[in-house]
Order: structure tokens, then C-alpha cells, then sequence
């Protein structure tokens, strides 16, 4: 079992912009910190870390992505900070392979036999799942929502926990709701 | 324009300065009413008013959130809730930014203005984004955005306020705001108010559907007991809901939204009117011809519309600036203050006193503007579904327009915990609205209908998408054994028709290039599928030749009502 690794970005405001923020929602500038900080903690995970060609194959298929903040994302974001966590070249270097998940597996397909038959052969040994949580503070003029992402890699097999990553940051924003 | 003539010696200078700030600020903004849009929304004619709403945005500068929530809300109508996606996606995007107006308006039109709505109108938008998010299975999407239609309200009115104080209106929250002001906090209507919970059931009750939907239990508990606390009536349904009986839920919108007005001392003030009355009529439901329940309202749009609380204080801020001192003096008859024994002073209400070198102010009317395209009510009914193609009544009190057959209806699929319909019913929508007919074969259901052996393009009853398999079903009826699906296809692009994309838009049936199916369960449905059309009339060469061919082998071959492809 991988020990859980999260890091903190208590105090940061993410966007290289100076000056007053209107809006605490996510930006394209944090969704790539989660990827680039997610995978660096992926790279260094004992999961990762010390596989290699010879290590027995890793399937892994993308599970869900729930978002329980306060914000929206769309599918696109979605699957972008589920698919692009993975560092490169993990086939040829770590023996891990990904599939798609059975409902786009499916809906992809027409149904001949042949193609039921590649889909009972993607057998994955493991699923990545990710959740978004947020907490807003309210205060004189202002807006506060902390962000936290949370990654599980999970065999299949067994139910064992392989990996749990995480990464938190928050936005603030001034100015009034309704106006 | 009105024309108010002031005079007072010792408040000139005051009231000059005014009218520099009107002639300036004001710029005629009487407010904007779309009643071609209401109009449509009035038959249900969802498909064109999404259309219309739509094809506005590019036009509109100030007050995009509007058109984004017409758009999202009538595409939802209609059936077609991947297309309202985007725009439900930008109206979050509109309302979630903060201080986009340095004045602190809400609603006002203007230069260099951004008009997001009145606050209940603003909750109805993220409401109608989470509605779109349920009806999409999205379900945490659609918690978010129900979450943040539950903003605080701004109170006014003092807790410890007698019993039996009247409640405040933007008359008198403008005398108080002048009378702050002359005690020194001109910055009263900024920050002169307590931050309380909101009463928005509708928005509780949403976020309890959601987290329901996502098994968290504990939170819809927690929300519907909310939604019940500021309208008892939701209760029973709420109960319901818990015991988790019922596996689809309808979100119904019906009467017509109220009207704002201009009114008061020279029109300053904004109020809203209701068109259709309130009233406790409760939502019928009935699941092939067995009543499921009768259900209460969730959320009065006219409550809403009539609580200070719950709308913008544009008109306050702009009446104080016009009349100033003069609201305190003059509206005295109405609220209790003195009159100024000036006798050159201003008096409003029991006429205008006019001296000697009067200033002459332009009068600003109210904004009237609003968001033309919302209901009087919304109810929700959750249901059992247990078959596919199943029939649902819906009936709101005995009035024209307050009945809706839906036809085709299925349960949720393998694996999904509910369905979500949103229905608006139209008061002047056509017979379609109550036929309980499906006329045309759709990629929605495979139930027969008779004609459906022959696409539409043709002089039959079919518009379903070209595949191999419906090609087969018109083969097997004796038609098109010479084409190709290639062929058939062909056929559809030459005419325009478009059958490559998902992209949807106006129907075919109703003059469009889509032949995506508006989703069955909503009134787009009903109203494209349960009603008569013109033949189509082909704009092709080919297709006009093979429609002519058909059109001879039908003469000698029977009615309509005798062809169903077979299965």
C-alpha cells in the first residue's frame, strides 16, 4: 500500500494575474498545475516508481471523475484531468496499458461479435477515480473557495488502495454576487 | 419622456447636480420587453424561441445572461438538453463573476454596463442550469449549480420589527435610504443590511434531487427539509423522494411569469405584476391512465418577484438620486414624515409645486427590463416509470393550456439511478400539447407508426436517422430495394437535411435540417411528434422524382394508416 501523498498549496493564487480577481471558478492555469503536480506525485508513488518492462502488466481504465465543489467542469475538463496525470512512455517503460472505460467502450461500438468479443478482452487490473471538493468562506466583499482534488488508483482484484494522490489550492475574488 | 419640475431653494444645488447625473446615467433605458419571444414561449413553440433567443446573442451587450437562460431553458423544452449545454455552461460563467458593475446595479442598462438579472432571476438561471445537468445524469454538475442559486438575501427590515410593521417596498427602503443619508451613511443601501438564508425552495429542493442522485443521502435529507421549512407543501413530496420508490421525476413549469412595471412618484419605481395568478392548484400526474400523485408546488415565481428581497434596488438607488431630499419631504403622505413648510418646496404624490426658476429634471423611467421567459410556477413530481413507451398525463388546474400528454416515455437505463424530464406547458400551446399521439417514427422509440415505412422525405411517416437497419425496414415493406444505405443518405444531404452531425436545431418536420429527435418525456416532443405537418416538399431533383414515383404506387396501394413497416 502507497503511502498517501498530498501536497498543499494553502495560500497561492494560481493565475499569473496581478490585480483583483472576480471570480474564485477554476482556470485552465489550475487544471494544468493538478495534472503537472499529480503526476509528479504519480512518478515518485511506489506504484509507479519501481515497476518496469518486465513488471506484470498493469491494465488501467479510467473510472469516474465526481465533482462535488461548487464549480462546473465540463467533460472535457474532466477527462483531461483524469487521462493527462500519466507521465509518458508508461507501456514501454513501466508495462502499463490503458483501456477505455466500458460505457465509451461500448457506445463506440456497434455491437458486431467481434467487437463484443475485444471488449471482453479489455480486462483492466486496475481504475483510476477522482473527486473535486470545495469549501467557500464568505467575507466583507469577497469570496474565498479552497479546491481539493483527490485521486485513488484501485486493483481491481482485490479492492486494494495502490495509490492516493491529492492537491489543494484556493481562489479568492472580491466585488459583490449579484452585480 | 416625463418631466418633473423641482424647485427648493436650499436643495438646488443638490437637485441640479441630479440632473446632470440623469441626463448622463439614465439615457432613456425604458427597459426592452421581447414579445416575439413571449409569444412563441406563449404556443410553445420551443424550437423557434431557443431559435430566436439564440440567434439575439450576438446582438446583445449588456444583457447576455438573459438570452443565455432563454436559450438553455427553451432548448431544455424542446427536448434538447446537449445543445442548451453551452449556453447553461457561459450563464454560470456570467453569474459567478463578482463587482462587474463599479455603480453596484444589477439590472440597469447602460454603456460599459453588465446586467446579470434580478436575484430571483439570477436563481432561476442556475436553477435552469441545474436542470439541465439532471436532465443530462450529470448529476454533481447539477448540485453545484443548484448550490449557487442559494446565495444569501439582503434584509432590510429590522429582526425585532413589530408584528404588525408593513413589509418593506422600494418606496420606502429609498425614503430610508435619503433619511440615512441625511444622518450621515450615504452608504447605507451598500451595507446597511443583514445577510440572511434564502427562502428559495426551488434551489433546495434541486441540490436535495442531485445529492440524492448521488447517494448522498444525508444532504438531500438535509435540503429537502430546507425546501420544506420555506414551503410546507413540498414536504410529502420530499418524503417520497427519500424512500426512493420512485425512479423518474418531472420538473414542471406553467402559468406565465410576472410582468415588471414602471410606477410611483413619476414612474421611478419597479415592481412586478403577476399574469397568471398564484394559486394551490396542485400537479396531476397520471403514469398509463393509473394516477402516480398529485403534487404541490416547489416555487411561486410572483412571491418571489414581490419580496424586495428578491429583487435588484436599481430603481431605490436611482429615485434617491433624482429626488433626494425631496422623497423624504414629499412622500410624507405616504409614510408618515412632515412636509417642509418651504413653501417654494416640492411635494410629490399630492402634486407638484412649481416657483419661480425652476429646475427642470429629466425624468428616468424604471428599467423595466427582465427575463420575459419564465413561468409563474414550478412543481416537481417524482414517479415510477416501469415500462418503456409508457404514457404520462400531466394536468395543472382546469385552464386552457394546463394539460400535457406525453407519449414514450421510458424508464431510466441499466444502471441509472433516475431520469429527470423538465416539462413547461404552454397556456397557448396547440392541440399537440394533449393528443397523447406519436404520428412520426423517431430515433426515440421503437413503437410502430403507421406510414413508418417510408422516410418522410418520401411522402411517409419516418424520420428516423438512415442506418442499415431502418433501410432494411423500408426494404422489407417492398420500398427503396434499389438503394444503398449510401444512397439513402445521399438522399437526405442533397436536400440539406443534415445526418452526419448531432448538432440538432430546427426539425425537419417543422421546416428545419435536423433529424435529431428532441428527447421523448418534454413538450418539444410532444409538440413535433404528436401533431400533423405539412408533406414534405422536396427542393431536390432526385428526391422530388423518387417522392413522385411513391407517391403513384400509394395512390394504388391504400391508405396510411394500413402501412407499419414490421419489426
Amino acid at each position: 500500500m502507497n503511502a498517501v501523498a498530498i501536497a498543499v498549496f494553502g495560500a497561492a493564487l494560481l493565475t499569473g494575474c496581478a490585480g483583483v480577481q472576480q471570480s474564485t471558478r477554476m482556470t485552465v492555469n489550475d487544471n494544468q498545475f493538478v495534472v503537472a503536480e499529480t503526476q509528479a506525485q504519480l512518478r515518485q508513488s511506489e506504484f509507479l516508481r519501481d515497476r518496469s518492462p518486465l513488471s506484470p502488466p498493469a491494465v488501467v481504465t479510467l473510472g469516474s471523475f465526481t465533482n462535488l465543489s461548487s464549480d462546473l467542469l465540463s467533460d472535457a475538463e474532466k477527462w483531461r484531468l483524469l487521462e493527462f496525470i500519466w507521465p509518458p512512455r508508461l507501456r514501454e517503460e513501466k508495462n502499463i496499458i490503458f483501456v477505455e472505460p466500458r460505457g465509451s467502450a461500448q457506445a463506440a461500438r456497434s455491437g458486431s461479435d467481434a467487437e463484443q468479443h475485444a471488449m471482453e478482452q479489455r480486462a483492466p487490473t486496475h481504475r483510476l477515480d477522482a473527486e473535486l471538493r470545495s469549501a467557500e468562506r464568505f467575507g466583507a466583499g469577497e469570496r474565498t473557495d479552497l479546491y481539493f482534488f483527490q485521486y485513488r488508483l484501485t486493483a481491481l482484484a482485490t479492492g486494494e488502495r495502490n495509490w492516493t494522490g491529492g492537491v489543494e489550492f484556493k481562489r479568492t475574488a472580491a466585488g459583490k454576487p449579484w452585480n | 419622456m416625463n418631466t418633473i419640475l423641482l424647485c427648493g431653494r436650499r436643495n438646488r444645488a443638490t437637485w441640479f447636480g441630479a440632473a446632470l447625473l440623469l441626463s448622463i446615467a439614465a439615457g432613456g433605458c425604458a427597459g426592452s420587453r421581447d414579445e416575439k419571444l413571449a409569444n412563441l414561449i406563449d404556443l410553445g413553440e420551443y424550437a423557434r424561441a431557443g431559435e430566436r433567443a439564440v440567434s439575439e446573442l450576438g446582438a446583445e451587450k449588456t444583457y447576455r445572461v438573459r438570452r443565455l437562460n432563454q436559450a438553455q431553458q427553451l432548448l431544455c423544452a424542446d427536448g434538447r438538453p446537449e445543445e442548451a449545454e453551452p449556453y447553461a455552461f457561459e450563464a454560470f460563467e456570467i453569474l459567478r463573476t463578482r463587482g462587474m458593475n463599479a455603480d453596484q446595479t444589477v439590472i440597469t442598462l447602460g454603456p460599459d454596463k453588465t446586467c446579470k438579472g434580478e436575484p430571483f432571476e439570477q436563481a432561476m438561471t442556475y436553477s435552469y442550469t441545474a436542470i439541465n445537468q439532471l436532465m443530462l445524469g450529470k448529476w454533481d454538475q447539477a448540485r453545484a449549480a443548484s448550490a449557487s442559486s442559494l446565495f444569501l438575501l439582503k434584509e432590510f427590515q429590522d429582526a425585532e420589527k413589530p408584528a404588525n410593521a408593513p413589509s418593506l417596498d422600494h418606496e420606502a427602503i429609498a425614503v430610508a435610504a435619503v433619511m440615512k443619508e441625511q444622518s450621515g451613511n450615504a452608504a447605507w443601501l451598500d451595507n446597511g443590511y443583514q445577510p440572511v438564508e434564502t427562502n428559495f425552495s426551488l434551489g433546495y429542493a434541486l441540490h436535495g434531487l442531485a445529492s440524492l442522485a448521488l447517494n448522498r443521502t444525508d444532504e438531500a435529507a438535509d435540503n429537502f427539509r430546507k425546501a420544506s421549512v420555506y414551503n410546507p407543501g413540498f414536504t410529502a413530496t420530499a418524503q417520497s423522494l427519500l424512500a426512493g420508490r420512485d425512479n423518474t421525476v418531472f420538473i414542471i413549469d406553467y402559468g406565465r411569469g410576472p410582468e415588471k412595471q414602471a410606477y410611483g412618484h413619476h414612474d421611478c419605481f419597479a415592481r412586478f405584476v403577476p399574469r397568471t395568478p398564484s394559486a394551490d392548484e396542485p400537479a396531476t400526474i397520471a403514469v398509463n391512465e393509473a394516477l402516480a400523485g398529485r403534487f404541490p408546488l416547489v416555487q411561486d415565481l410572483n412571491a418571489l418577484a414581490t419580496d424586495y428581497r428578491w429583487t435588484s434596488l436599481d430603481d431605490v438607488r436611482l429615485a434617491r438620486a433624482i429626488l433626494g431630499d425631496a422623497l423624504v419631504a414629499g412622500g410624507a403622505a405616504a409614510v408618515g414624515y412632515g412636509v417642509s413648510n418651504d413653501n417654494t418646496a416640492a411635494t410629490i404624490g399630492g402634486g407638484i409645486a412649481v416657483a419661480a426658476g425652476a429646475l427642470q429634471i429629466v425624468n428616468a423611467h424604471a428599467d423595466t427590463t427582465q427575463d420575459e421567459s419564465l413561468p409563474q410556477r414550478v412543481y416537481m413530481a417524482p414517479v415510477n416509470i416501469s415500462r418503456a413507451d409508457s404514457r404520462v398525463e400531466i394536468t395543472i388546474g382546469g385552464q386552457q393550456g394546463g394539460r400535457i400528454v406525453l407519449t414514450d416515455v421510458d424508464p431510466p437505463g441499466a444502471g441509472q439511478k433516475m431520469r429527470v424530464h423538465y416539462v413547461r406547458l404552454a397556456p397557448g400551446g396547440g392541440s399537440w400539447q394533449s393528443s397523447g399521439r406519436t404520428l412520426y417514427a423517431n430515433d426515440q422509440t421503437k413503437a410502430p407508426v403507421a406510414g413508418d415505412d417510408l422516410p418522410y422525405i418520401l411522402g411517409g411517416r419516418c424520420v428516423r436517422t438512415p442506418t442499415q437497419d431502418v433501410l432494411e425496414r423500408y426494404r422489407a415493406a417492398g420500398w427503396l430495394r434499389d438503394l444503398s444505405l449510401e444512397d439513402l443518405k445521399n438522399l437526405y444531404r442533397e436536400e440539406g437535411i443534415d445526418i452526419d452531425s448531432d448538432h440538432g436545431g430546427l426539425h425537419v418536420l417543422e421546416g428545419g435540417a435536423s433529424l435529431v429527435a428532441p428527447r421523448a418525456g418534454t413538450a418539444g416532443y410532444a409538440r413535433l411528434f404528436g401533431q400533423e405537418h405539412p408533406p414534405y416538399r422536396p427542393r431536390s431533383r432526385r428526391v422530388a422524382a423518387l417522392a413522385e414515383q411513391v407517391s403513384a404506387v400509394l395512390a394504388a396501394r391504400g391508405p396510411a394508416s394500413e402501412r407499419v413497416s414490421s419489426r
